[in-house]
């Protein structure tokens, strides 16, 4: 079989699973490849014809306001780079902590509907889960980390 | 005890009784914090209560491994076998002698955060995980617990900037060295189809490794050798261990060693024992490295704990000597070391913890001379745990060496065995300076007199330097205990 890819070409042909070199079948993932291409090709495209036509056509009248990072939006105040209150991570940590275990229970819905035999393992396991977060938002609310003074 | 059957639910329970129970005092504790961590006094409570879920956890151990539980049925995640329950044992010790070290500790350094507790307690609990994991996925998931609990751990001392510079440094290896070992897992999980141990070694069978199957192993490797701090990974570790607090580098240096060994074994005798022309080599190497390295540096270290953190290094490659046969002895005798370090590094930690003050990063030899007039039993005790990691004749840390060049020298290898012993008469070099110091030179004038070891850690101290002297002379019953542990190990692996 020709291809114009060799790589997937000797993936498929290798179809058993578990012989050494080649485990991975990557046809599945021709879409994206084509989609990375056609992302890469419009950003150079973008930045490229902006900036080639720019040179070529546009006109130059250095103004300040011209010079400025963002000349249609609002005026800079201040730098960026300023101290901000430690409570800021506190909340971002406790948001992506408290997130992420939830994110955890959507696989274990999905699975929950296919399981039939064992749903109640499954619920109690669950709640085993429900219970050790609960424990650690108690205490996160005790020690006052939600409340912001 | 009957076989336990660990497909049910209430069967995986009662395997994982000890972890259970450790980890729901955990979460006790935790909740006991959330309303009381004012004061010194609240502290002290929280330390008390997981004294005590220690021990909850020691009888729940002690009744599985009294009633010789075994698995009936198909390998599962966590090992129910003498080998897991071995290092239990090992981190439940470590745990309760370090909670009992902290008490005091805290208190006089003004540490607050009683927290502190609760992640010893979780720490401890990854590595009983990491030292019983019989499936990769349960080595990450316990090697994780263990390091983030102590991560935390090493940076504890929030005001000093040295505690802060450890939990960073140890945070950013930690991680990096994780990710070794998970893409090495991934890589061994494409080749076999399968995360389990036995079964991956049971598919590997006694032929040569496919290609990605070694290069899997590899990279396990090189996780598993940076978080035991082998040469050249051993970078981070004599800074880590320098900047925590003392109560805390000990745990690091022989719960979270000794986890890390323990899966280490088990993997390469379960899961690879038909590759070891691959690692051996490796292997053996990298501990004739570490054995030179870390004794060459901990002889010129100034401070008595930054040269214990070396001497820990060191250690480590004796240990890895020891897996590097692959052999029934070589992992009895690495479960022996581990267990006369565990003992012995505890006490000395324990012993340097109680002998500063207002911080003993600079605790050097010279300000410990005259120890022996002021305080006889301290120095005493002092001496002989320096004496048993130096391992000589007497003490338990000479059993463990002997062990390990017993297993070397029935293995044929005649090169690691010689360094080992070089090795170690260099450690006399900076062991030695200490006793001398605490016996045979006099005080300095206006110095201020040394501190009294409190009374908790002076009954524990007292019983690991008694534990040192009776195993060191009457080793026996240990000695034939390891072996039949140890062939557990090797009736699971594939023949």
């Amino acid at each position: 079989m020709t291809s114009v890819w060799p790589l997937l070409t000797l993936c498929r042909a290798s179809a058993q699973p578990l012989s050494g070199w080649c485990v991975l079948n990557l046809t599945p993932y021709i879409p994206i490849l084509f989609m990375l291409a056609i992302v890469v090709i419009t950003a150079v495209a973008m930045l490229g014809l902006s900036h080639g036509l720019g040179l070529l056509i546009g006109t130059r009248h250095k103004t300040p306001v011209k010079q400025s990072p963002y000349e249609s939006g609002m005026p800079v105040l201040g730098d960026a780079r300023e101290r901000f209150s430690v409570k800021f991570y506190l909340v971002a940590m406790l948001f992506i902590l408290f997130d992420i275990e939830t994110v955890f229970m959507m696989p274990w819905a999905v699975a929950f509907q296919q399981m039939v035999a064992d749903r109640l393992f499954l619920l109690v396991e669950m709640l085993v889960f429900v219970f050790i977060l609960a424990i650690g938002y108690l205490y996160v609310w005790k020690r006052g980390a939600l409340q912001w003074d | 005890m009957n076989p336990i059957d660990t497909t049910t639910p209430a069967g995986v329970v009662l395997a994982l009784l000890p972890e259970v129970v450790l980890s729901l005092a955990a979460l006790g504790v935790l909740v006991v914090n959330a309303w009381r961590h004012e004061t010194a006094e609240d502290s002290r409570l929280a330390g008390w209560l997981s004294l005590g879920g220690v021990g909850a956890a020691m009888v729940a151990l002690l009744w599985l491994w009294g009633g010789g539980a075994s698995s009936s049925g198909i390998p599962q995640m966590v090992a129910l076998d003498g080998y897991r329950f071995f290092g239990d044992f090992v981190f439940l010790l470590a745990a309760a002698a370090t909670i009992v070290f902290s008490l005091d500790y805290l208190e006089r350094e003004g540490i607050r955060g009683p927290e502190y507790y609760t992640l010893i307690l979780l720490a401890t609990v990854g590595m009983m995980l990491l030292a019983g994991a019989n499936d990769l996925i349960m080595v990450f998931l316990g090697l994780e617990v263990m390091s983030v609990a102590a991560y935390v751990l090493a940076a504890y001392d929030r005001r000093s900037p040295y505690s802060a510079e450890a939990g960073l440094k140890y945070f950013l290896i930690g991680a990096f060295a994780s990710g070794f070992l998970l893409y090495g897992i991934a890589l061994v999980y494409g080749v076999t189809g399968t995360t389990n141990l036995v079964m991956a070694g049971a598919f590997f069978g006694p032929g040569s490794l496919p290609v990605m199957a070694s290069l899997g192993l590899s990279l396990l490797l090189i996780g598993f050798l940076f978080k035991v701090s082998v040469v050249p990974f051993h970078m981070w570790a004599p800074d880590v261990y320098d900047g925590a607090p003392t109560p805390v580098t000990g745990p690091m240096a022989t719960g979270i060693k000794a986890a890390g060994f323990l899966a280490l074994t088990r993997m390469l005798i379960v899961t690879f024992p038909a590759a070891s022309p691959l690692w051996q080599p490796v292997l053996g190497i990298l501990a004739i490295a570490t054995m030179v390295a870390g004794n060459l540096m901990a002889l010129s270290q100034r401070t008595v704990k930054r040269m214990l953190a070396y001497s820990s290094v060191a250690h480590a490659g004796y240990l890895l000597a020891a897996v590097w046969t692959g052999t029934l002895i070589g992992a009895a005798s690495v479960l022996v070391y581990l267990l006369a370090y565990a003992l012995t590094s505890l006490a000395a930690f324990g012993l340097l913890a109680a002998l500063g003050r207002g911080g003993e990063r600079d605790l050097t030899a010279d300000d410990l001379a005259g120890l022996a007039k002021a305080r006889p039993w301290t120095a005493a005790a002092f001496a002989i745990v320096l004496l048993s990691l130096l391992g000589f004749p007497g003490t338990f840390g000479f059993i463990g060496k002997w062990m390990i060049l017993t297993s070397l020298v029935v293995a044929g290898q005649w090169l690691i065995p010689v360094v080992l012993v070089l090795a170690s008469a260099v450690s006399a070099g900076y062991y030695l300076p200490v006793i001398m110091a605490m016996y045979m030179k006099p005080a300095r004038e206006g110095a201020p007199d040394a501190p009294r070891v409190p009374r908790g850690a002076a009954v524990a101290i007292g019983a690991i330097v008694a534990a040192i002297l009776v195993l060191g002379v009457w080793p026996p019953p240990l000695l034939s205990g390891t072996m039949e542990i140890a062939s557990s190990l090797f009736e699971r692996a594939f023949q």
